[in-house]
């Protein structure tokens, strides 16, 4: 299958953070959430596909082609949403779209109208009266009006309400229903990312923990509970956290079919979820 | 390019009605006529302000547009207000001076407007896009140096001089015997100044 996005050995340094050889890739038609702690680098990677900043090295591929060399095609097949106010606050949301909609060839005026209708946006409305969550809809009614191929989100879910977080995350169901379009949208919620995901990519201290498709992850990953008295050397090393508490331990496994042999029947292994993931990788070491 | 300045000429619109109102009281009121020269710099700095207060430079970098577009379409606007600055003070200076005691003078116009502007942005513009223009508590010290440099030109230009008679102030007499070679000068170093700020903007990181 071609992909949508190819990132190789992508890196980044900042004082205080780097981002090391992160390489995944996302199909056509798919849907990738980047999950991770804050200051993991989510937003780090999404800048530096939308070239807001330097690469140190590596090789980013969007639509097979390198982002640098081909920036106008490659952002014209691009619909973004960032987590900041980015637009000119003092304006209209009808004024705002008329600056923005000539600079892509694709522009389509009915497409636009129809997600302001659909998320009840006040298009009179000066753009800093709006509150977060309906910010974010205006952005993405902006991203998905202009026919973009592939949505690049950053935490657009963070600041809408429960109701409107799970319309917003069936709109993007539906909108890469025809396979022609993508989405890669990084996420705190991991129950976000459970229900709609194709791919999930999983960042830490700027290293990638894992990418692969969801049921993968989902049905490989596995939580672990059992007696202090089967920790051992052995058994530790299978296992990617730990938490102890009064009856036992709990640990994070990322092979079902090892933790099974390992532990046998000793230890009762249940389905992870991305939050079990997501919680063990970042404070399960901790609790060694 | 274009649609950069079609962008801020339409930001222009918006001060009309303060530049009508300003015009009709330079007109009767002789302490207002000031403005005739005030007014391009309101519209200069307001230009700058408006493109730095929001994160607006996030979204044209993630929009289908070159960054050297970015900066050329930005100093493009910047010469056109300065065009029609000059432009404008230049009739309301015909309208009030030439009255058959002054009498009009392009000179005068060149002097105060266009020099004086055009080399305020030659030096704001490479900061402008190095930097941003943020009128943030934090970034005091950066809004310091966009407030001390505009001012202080405008101030050499605006009121030393008419103070000073040209015996007395030798730079303002050579300037202004041969203000045309000293506005092509400001207009090579605008260029330059563009040329700079391409090379700064492409390497920000936002």
């Amino acid at each position: 299958m071609e992909n949508v996005l190819e990132i190789k050995s992508l890196r980044k340094e900042y004082k205080g953070f780097e981002l090391n050889d992160v390489s995944f890739q996302l199909p056509y038609g798919c849907i990738m959430g980047l999950i991770g702690p804050n200051g993991a680098g989510k937003t780090t990677i999404i800048k530096l596909l939308m070239n807001l900043i330097k690469k140190k090295s590596g090789e980013i591929k969007l639509f097979e082609k390198d982002n640098l060399k081909n920036e106008i095609e490659v952002k014209e097949r691009i619909g973004f949403v960032y987590d900041t106010n980015y637009f000119y606050e003092n304006l209209s949301l009808e004024k705002m779209k008329n600056i923005i909609a000539p600079f892509y060839k694709q522009w389509d005026d009915e497409q636009f109208y129809k997600y302001i209708k659909m998320f009840e946006l006040p298009l009179k409305k000066k753009i800093k009266t709006l509150s977060r969550g309906m910010h974010t809809k205006y952005a993405c009614a902006i991203a998905l009006s202009h026919n973009a191929e592939l949505i690049i989100l950053d935490e657009p879910t963070s600041g809408l309400d429960p109701v409107f977080r799970r319309e917003f995350l069936e709109i993007l169901s539906e909108i890469i229903q025809d396979k022609k379009k993508s989405i890669i949208f990084s996420t705190h919620i991991t129950t976000d990312l459970e229900r709609i995901a194709d791919y999930i990519t999983f960042i830490k201290n700027g290293n990638i923990i894992f990418s692969d498709t969801k049921d993968n992850i989902l049905g490989n990953w596995a939580i672990v509970k059992g007696a202090k008295e089967e920790l051992n050397e052995i058994t530790k090393t299978v296992l990617k956290g730990i938490r102890n508490n009064d009856h036992g331990f709990e640990g994070l496994v990322a092979d079902r079919k090892i933790a099974e042999k390992t532990f046998s029947n000793k230890a009762a292994i249940e389905k992870a979820t991305l939050e079990d993931i997501m919680f063990f990788i970042v404070k399960g070491e901790n609790h060694v | 390019m274009f649609k950069i300045l079609n962008l801020n000429l339409k930001h222009l619109i918006k001060f009309i009605p303060l530049i009508f109102a300003l015009s009709v009281l330079s007109y009767f009121y002789r302490y207002f006529r000031i403005f005739i020269f005030l007014i391009p710099w309101i519209l200069i700095i307001s230009f700058i302000k408006k493109d730095a207060q929001n994160k607006i430079n996030v979204l044209f970098c993630s929009l289908p547009l070159k960054r050297n577009k970015i900066v050329q379409g930005t100093y493009l606007s910047a010469f056109v207000y300065n065009v029609i600055s000059t432009i404008y003070s230049a009739f309301i200076y015909y309208v009030i001076y030439n009255n058959g005691i002054n009498s009009f003078n392009l000179t005068d116009v060149l002097y105060n407007v266009f020099l004086p502007i055009i080399l305020t942005l030659a030096l704001l513009l490479p900061l402008h896009f190095k930097f941003g223009f943020n009128l943030d508590i934090e970034n005091m010290r950066l809004t310091s140096i966009f407030i001390i440099i505009p001012v202080s030109i405008c101030l050499l230009f605006l009121f030393i001089y008419p103070l000073c008679s040209t015996e007395d102030f030798a730079l303002i007499a050579i300037i202004k015997e041969n203000l045309y070679t000293f506005n092509l000068i400001a207009l090579i170093l605008f260029y330059l100044s563009m040329q700079l700020s391409e090379t700064l903007y492409k390497t920000r990181e936002f």
